[in-house]
């Protein structure tokens, strides 16, 4: 019978080790390695009222809201806001005043390392007013879905990548 | 005991079974006639078997001890000394001594880098883990600046777009600004409103 000596149990253990941390990595490489980015919805009621109109602080920056074709309307009123945490091949719904439903998906990174992106906007019977917008944006970057009647007024969707 | 010197020896040769024919009759007679003689040679049959359970119970030597013995048997045979195996007996593999320690010696130096690519990955992972802990919420997100310097040229890029067929679908591009990269406005003309 062979007789276990300390130097193939010092082997042993250290083999070990090395198991649990390859697999440890392994873990933390796949933990890393789905892209994700966060989303923020912004649903705005844009309409047009007696000069000068009004923009709600809680929107934040409006400079994209004076110009056209938002300088259409003079008034803009945050309805709601969302935040959305998407990993790569996951969407999430955003439910619209009008009673429609918006759908952000998220695709990954693209070959330029941008973020690509896809909206798409149904409504109830399950016809779609926007069947798909697929764009790619960096963190920071916001672009705009506009032009659903809405109580007198037409509703803005601000969707930035955070 | 009564025994003398010269009957303990014949007591014990033919215990080992190394009598002639005389000798045998001789201690056949002695046993006949001798209750020490009979004694001793119980007493010699009984340690010979405690001899042999010993045998069963101690474990075999050490592949090390083997691989010892079997590297120093080349250089006594090179001095001269006779082996005991017969010549027709096939000679056992024989491996050296140095060899053996080279063996060990990268069997040492592979746990050695094991061990250190254990260390190494965790240590890794667990820098890993200690700078993403200070991250809020389930999801590790990347700031503004980690993934893009303020000012980049690139603003948004619509990829494709596909409405109802009865909408009519307007994009409209913005320009950078202060602190601003471009942007787009889909515009979709509300005609299929509930």
């Amino acid at each position: 019978m062979r007789v276990l000596t300390r130097r193939h149990l010092v082997s042993v253990a250290l083999f070990g080790a090395a198991v649990v941390g390859t697999g440890a990595l392994v873990r933390g490489a796949r933990a890393e390695g789905a892209p994700k980015v966060r989303v923020e919805v912004m649903v705005i009621h844009a309409t047009k009222g007696p000069e000068p109109g009004s923009y709600d602080p809680r929107i934040g920056d409006v400079s994209r809201l004076k110009v056209p074709p938002f300088s259409a309307f003079n008034t803009y009123r945050l309805l709601d806001k969302k935040d959305l945490e998407l990993e790569s091949g996951k969407s999430a719904p955003v439910k619209l005043p009008n009673g429609r439903d918006l759908l952000v998906a998220y695709s990954g990174l693209t070959a330029d390392h941008r973020h690509d992106l896809s909206a798409s906007i149904s409504q109830a019977g399950g016809a779609s007013y926007l069947k798909l917008l697929r764009v790619s944006a960096s963190v920071g970057q916001t672009f705009f879905v506009a032009g659903q009647s809405f109580q007198g007024g037409n509703l803005v969707l601000a969707i930035t990548l955070r | 005991m009564s025994l003398s010197h010269e009957q303990y020896l014949l007591l014990s040769a033919l215990a080992d079974g190394e009598l002639g024919d005389d000798e045998h009759e001789a201690a056949v007679a002695l046993l006949a006639e001798s209750a020490d003689a009979r004694t001793f040679t119980e007493s010699l049959a009984l340690l010979g078997q405690a001899v042999q359970a010993a045998g069963a119970l101690e474990p075999a030597p050490s592949v090390e001890l083997v691989d010892a013995i079997m590297a120093r048997l080349p250089t006594e045979a090179a001095a001269g000394e006779t082996l005991a195996s017969p010549p027709a007996a096939q000679a056992a593999p024989v491996r050296s001594l140095a060899e053996a320690r080279a063996r060990r010696a990268r069997a040492s130096q592979f746990a050695v880098a094991v061990g250190a690519l254990a260390i190494a990955a965790a240590s890794l992972f667990y820098a890993r883990a200690r700078h993403e802990a200070p991250s809020v919420g389930p999801v590790a997100l990347a700031t503004p600046s980690a993934v893009e310097p303020v000012g980049a040229e690139k603003g948004v890029e619509v990829r494709a777009i596909d409405s109802d067929e009865t909408s009519q679908v307007s994009v409209f591009y913005l320009p950078a600004g202060a602190n601003m990269s471009s942007s787009v406005v889909v515009w979709i003309d509300d005609k299929g409103a509930p």
